[in-house]
């Protein structure tokens, strides 16, 4: 039923399209073919602020470069529509690619101002520079559409012409965006620290998202040019990219259907509020600001909403294979790192051997997380060496490091809530996306998960924390570090969990454990070390650290003078 | 006199239910010490008190007025008074500040509590006109305790007070509470150093997966081998 | 040449400063960009061009009554497009003000008509003479308004309680809360401080630059630009980030004027380059210290 839903919706919009053909004006079919036009820059734009998660303010620019790039080459060089395609779609992605390096690092609203900068840049430039682009009276009589040196008429054949590549966008899209990159995407506005903590490049999947926004929007700059047949810095200005963001804010920033049910609700509206004559674009922000309150998901999202409950797909089948993790050894030495007027970590050295379970223990505060978001290179160390089977990884970024072979879990799930488990640990697996989903069902089946094909969000607690631990196994660590696996668990969940890891244990793998839970750590762990206030104040076999009284007073405080 | 009466308390967080039909009292000027493992319940507890949580099911009355219903400021100015864990002062605010923006009594009023802050910890006279943000987590843990006192609350919540705390800072931070108690001023505190806790409160509730496993007088659950076990794991 | 020079720097920055300050005081109490900002300027210029129509007296005196029938519009705004989207992200919130700019742009051209208006001065017209330097009286009177109001809002911020709890508020809302501070009411309130700042800057902006009702777009941009150049959430860098691009605005394209050796004629000095030259200037900035020139390094919390 919920899968039947973009569909219904793309069907009212072929219908709408249909109706139009027969019984529309040429006025009409015209309006129709720009939200066409306005659907293939949506998609695109699908791309960096749906998938990627960073609000571009840019993709307006970028349909304009292209519509420059035709138009100039159409009335200068008479090139046709499609000879010039390449032309159109190339110089903004080659646009992007120049701004997304110094500008694409930037945080949500830094990278929405540079974005909307390098915008106003290009459209004065479209201004000035007279001799090519004509300056603001821009340019006309640009010929229409055509195919092979075969002209499109205006009318059905354009509308034809421009919505079959709208669909032919759909499917790029859909080709890109499902399996692991769609899954990438989802863990990496979800939650980037986790993204990287599993591997991910996220500063290259946003890199790709914004060239496809920009060849979408330089194709769509093509079409537009073509159909309207004149050209001026309009078509640059800011209203062109809030028009491209309300599309995609409306019909849902995640859905292909929702670019295209967007599109033609957004850009016939106006049509529709004709009747209140100069009143209509008024109308227009009342209506977006109501749809933005009430729906912020967008309208095929929350047509989905509606019909939720439906049969999961048959999960894949399993990896005919099983998995072993040989271990690597972690030295650390003298790891500083400071915060504010706060020493988290004060000197720090500990060092696992490869196959050891360490039980890292402390008060809250002591600079256990941090310790392990160090290692990570979260929050990387300030001075101190840690090297990692034999290499230096205290100056790599996180996703490196995750790909040396340390995966970690996180005091608080971290997650992809509505995805399934199978998609939220073969995102992280190495090889194609089918051999993932493969080894990610063994993984699962060995963390005990029994419904891979439920979204996370409505797993149990208990069931979330193992899902994470698969997904840390599913990129083949070779130091698995685990940020309280117990808290939360029962009894019964926490000997469940202690029999499964020792297994892993067995099989190779390192691993840090930090827990508060002594009882749970205890047998787990090969050797235990005590943080406080950022230094190490005892280690050695589990009984002994609980026998210090170093660690007594710092941890549990003096009990002695208590007792009677 | 009971100040604080819990009954019934269940609080979730989506499906995770943090605490499990829960009752608890707090007379007028008792400390009662919330003991127990991370995740066991303590903050949830501590911000379903206050309001930064709602309960699912229970009741909460503060000096015999029902305050489930109540927004979080609204609790505040009926007199609880709250210090976070992991401390939260506004780091942008001078210690001055940060102690002026929890009074809400008029100027005359506020100096004065303001004095009687910095007599109770004299170090933040010295560092008065300093942004928290500069501060050693000692000193930001003894102004969140302060910022908490300003407006004369008759119960105080402080969430692991004790956190990221030197063992001679602990003492010092914890051996205010008697004196806070002595005030009028009712206490909860939740700690995970249970050794210090026991012996500044009266009583105490011993808390796992959200549910109260004892309660009992300090003293007697310091003695109890359980406790050790709990803490200790053996 | 130079006083007169100093004085038109002084007074287009310091209405730039208020649109700014109102910028980010949302910003800083929601973490969410007020993208209408912007219109709201405009929206100011047209209520005091209506306000003067009815009551023909010097714009100082229309200046309270703005001031308060714009408080009352940013409630609206926050009740609205913000507290709706309180919980989701704050791009949420960038789109529902985007919203809210459309609306606010076309109804002013349904109202106002799209032609150019102009306000009246604050006080008079005509210029001071010091001792033979002619200084227009217009841009003292918008340098006095404009300091009063920055500097009633800097005591504002920094001695009162009020103030005290707005920042509180900004720092850390749940905490703010649980010490007694009615959070949505400050919230509510800095939208009201915010859009009375925006609403007094086209005010001040509408007598020498006239108001249009697509003009909010250049004034979002403005705003935007001086919080990244003083660093983003600072107040004080805000003030001084508005100044250093009037200063550049008014300086670049008399740079023919002021040496004649850098020539003239060309279009290297025209006020479309004037702005491509500050927008590379600031995009560099943002690359090499995306901290802002004046904001201190970013603190990270485990």
């Amino acid at each position: 039923m919920r899968q039947a839903v973009p569909w219904v919706l793309l069907a009212c919009v072929l219908a709408y399209d249909g109706y139009a053909v027969a019984t529309g004006s040429n006025y009409t079919l015209r309006v129709l073919s720009v939200a066409g036009i306005y659907a293939i820059a949506a998609l695109g734009y699908q791309f960096i602020f749906g998938h990627a998660g960073a609000l571009a303010l840019s993709q307006g620019t970028f349909v304009g470069v292209g519509a420059y790039a035709s138009a100039i080459a159409a009335v200068r060089w008479g090139l046709p529509f499609d000879a010039a395609l390449p032309l159109s779609i190339g110089l903004p992605v080659l646009l992007a690619a120049l701004i997304a390096i110094p500008v694409l690092r930037l945080q949500t609203h830094y990278f929405a101002l540079a974005t909307l900068i390098i915008g106003q840049i290009v459209q004065l430039a479209a201004t000035d520079w007279i001799g090519l682009t004509g300056g603001a009276n821009g340019i006309g009589g640009i010929p229409g559409l055509s195919l092979l040196g075969a002209p499109i008429r205006n009318g059905w054949p354009t509308l034809a012409l421009v919505w079959s590549t709208a669909a032919l966008g759909a499917l790029i899209v859909w080709a890109v965006m499902r399996g692991r990159r769609g899954a990438a995407s989802a863990i990496m506005r979800a939650n980037p620290v986790a993204a990287r903590a599993v591997g991910i490049d996220t500063a290259r999947l946003r890199f790709v998202a914004f060239l496809l926004s920009a060849a979408f929007a330089g194709a769509a700059g093509s079409l537009y040019v073509h159909v309207i047949r004149v050209i001026s810095p309009e078509v640059l200005s800011f209203p062109v990219m809030v028009t491209i963001l309300t599309i995609a804010v409306i019909g849902s920033r995640l859905r292909i259907a929702g670019a295209i049910v967007g599109a033609v609700l957004v850009i016939e509206m106006p049509e529709w509020f004709r009747f209140m004559r100069d009143d209509y674009l008024l109308a227009y922000g009342v209506i977006l600001l109501l749809v933005v309150v009430t729906i912020p998901e967008g309208v095929v999202a929350a047509a989905e909403r509606l019909f939720r409950a439906g049969t999961a797909p048959a999960p894949p089948r399993a990896a005919d294979r099983t998995f072993v993790f040989p271990g690597a050894a972690l030295e650390i030495h003298d790891v500083r790192r400071r915060f504010g007027g706060v020493t988290a970590l004060d000197g720090v050295s500990l060092s696992v051997r490869p196959g050891e379970v360490l039980g890292l223990i402390g008060p809250n505060g002591s600079g256990k997380t941090t310790l392990v978001n160090a290692i990570t290179g979260i929050f990387p160390a300030q001075s101190g060496t840690i090297r990692f089977a034999g290499t230096d990884v205290s100056r790599l970024l996180p996703h490196r490091i995750a790909r040396h072979g340390i995966a970690r879990t996180f005091q608080t799930v971290a997650l992809v809530d509505d995805m399934t488990a199978l998609d939220n640990v073969a995102l992280a697996a190495p090889g194609t996306w089918r051999t993932a989903r493969g080894g990610a069902m063994v993984l699962l089946e060995r963390m005990g998960v029994d419904e891979p094909m439920r979204r996370c969000g409505e797993l149990p607690y208990g069931m979330r924390r193992r899902v994470e631990i698969a997904r840390a196994l599913a990129s083949r660590p070779r130091l698995l570090l685990l940020d309280e696996p117990a808290a939360g668990l029962n009894e019964t969940e926490q000997a469940d969990l202690t029999r499964r890891l020792r297994e892993l244990a067995r099989s190779g793998l390192s691993m840090i454990v930090i827990e508060h839970n002594i009882p749970f750590l205890a047998p787990l762990a090969d050797r235990m070390i005590c943080l406080d206030d950022g230094r190490t104040i005892a280690q050695g076999r589990p009984a002994e650290v609980q026998a210090d009284p170093r660690v007594i007073e710092a941890y549990l405080g003096q009990l002695a003078p208590a007792a009677p | 006199m009971t100040l604080l009466d819990i009954a019934g308390l269940e609080v979730r967080y989506g499906d995770i239910v943090a605490v499990h039909g829960l009752d608890l009292t707090i007379g007028t000027s008792e400390a009662l010490a919330l003991l127990g493992a991370n995740g066991a319940g303590k903050s949830t507890l501590i911000k379903a008190i206050i309001g930064l949580l709602r309960a699912r099911t229970g009741t909460i009355r503060f000096d015999g007025t029902p305050i489930g219903a109540l927004r979080a400021d609204r609790r505040a100015r009926l007199g609880i008074g709250y210090c976070p864990e992991g401390r939260r002062t506004f780091p942008g605010l001078t210690v001055r500040e940060n102690l002026a923006v929890a009074c809400w009594a008029e100027a005359a009023e506020r100096r004065r509590r303001l004095e009687e802050a910095f007599a109770l910890f004299p170090i933040l006279a010295e560092q008065q006109s300093r942004v928290a943000w500069q501060l050693s987590g000692g000193q930001q843990q003894m102004l969140a305790i302060g910022r908490s006192l300003m407006n004369r609350p008759r119960l105080l919540l402080l969430d692991e007070p004790s956190l990221g705390l030197s063992p001679r800072l602990t003492e010092e931070v914890l051996g205010r509470i008697p004196q806070i108690v002595a005030s009028g001023v009712s206490v909860l505190l939740a700690e995970q150093n249970a050794a210090k806790a026991l012996q500044v409160c009266e009583t105490a509730y011993v808390l796992k997966l959200g549910r109260v496993t004892q309660h009992g007088r300090a003293a007697e659950l310091a003695a109890s081998a359980e406790i050790r076990a709990a803490f200790l794991g053996g | 040449m130079l006083l007169p020079l100093a004085l038109n720097v002084l007074a287009l920055g310091a209405s730039y400063a208020l649109v700014a300050l109102g910028f980010v005081l949302i910003l800083n109490a929601t973490g969410a960009v007020n993208f209408a900002q912007g219109d709201l300027v405009m929206i100011g210029g047209f209520v005091t061009v209506v306000l003067a129509s009815y009551l023909p007296v010097p714009a100082i005196v229309l200046l309270p009554i703005l001031l308060a029938a714009m408080a009352a519009l940013g409630v609206l705004i926050a009740l609205a497009a913000y507290f709706p989207l309180r919980n989701r992200p704050p791009e949420a919130v960038f789109i529902s003000t985007i919203a809210v700019g459309i609306i606010l742009q076309n109804a002013a051209t349904v109202l106002f008509g799209p032609e150019p208006k102009a306000a009246p001065p604050l006080l008079g017209v005509g210029e001071f003479d010091f001792g033979g330097m002619f200084v227009s009286r217009q841009s003292l009177a918008v340098i006095a308004v404009a300091t009063l109001l920055i500097g009633s809002l800097y005591t504002l911020f920094a001695h009162t309680q009020f103030g005290r709890r707005l920042r509180a508020v900004a720092q850390d809302r749940e905490v703010a809360a649980a010490i007694g501070i009615p959070v949505d009411a400050m919230i509510a309130g800095t939208f009201a401080v915010g859009t009375a700042l925006a609403g007094a800057a086209g005010l001040l902006l509408a007598n020498t630059f006239f108001v249009t009702p697509t003009e909010g777009a250049n004034y979002i941009l403005k705003a935007y630009i001086a919080i990244v150049i003083g660093g983003w959430g600072s107040i004080p860098g805000a003030v001084a980030g508005a100044l250093l691009i009037a200063l550049f605005e008014v300086l670049y394209p008399s740079m023919p004027v002021l040496l004649p050796a850098v020539g003239t004629g060309s279009g290297l000095f025209s006020q479309n380059t004037s702005t491509i030259v500050l927008d590379v200037v600031i995009l560099l900035t943002l690359v090499v210290r995306p901290q802002g020139l004046f904001g201190e390094a970013i603190r990270q919390r485990p």
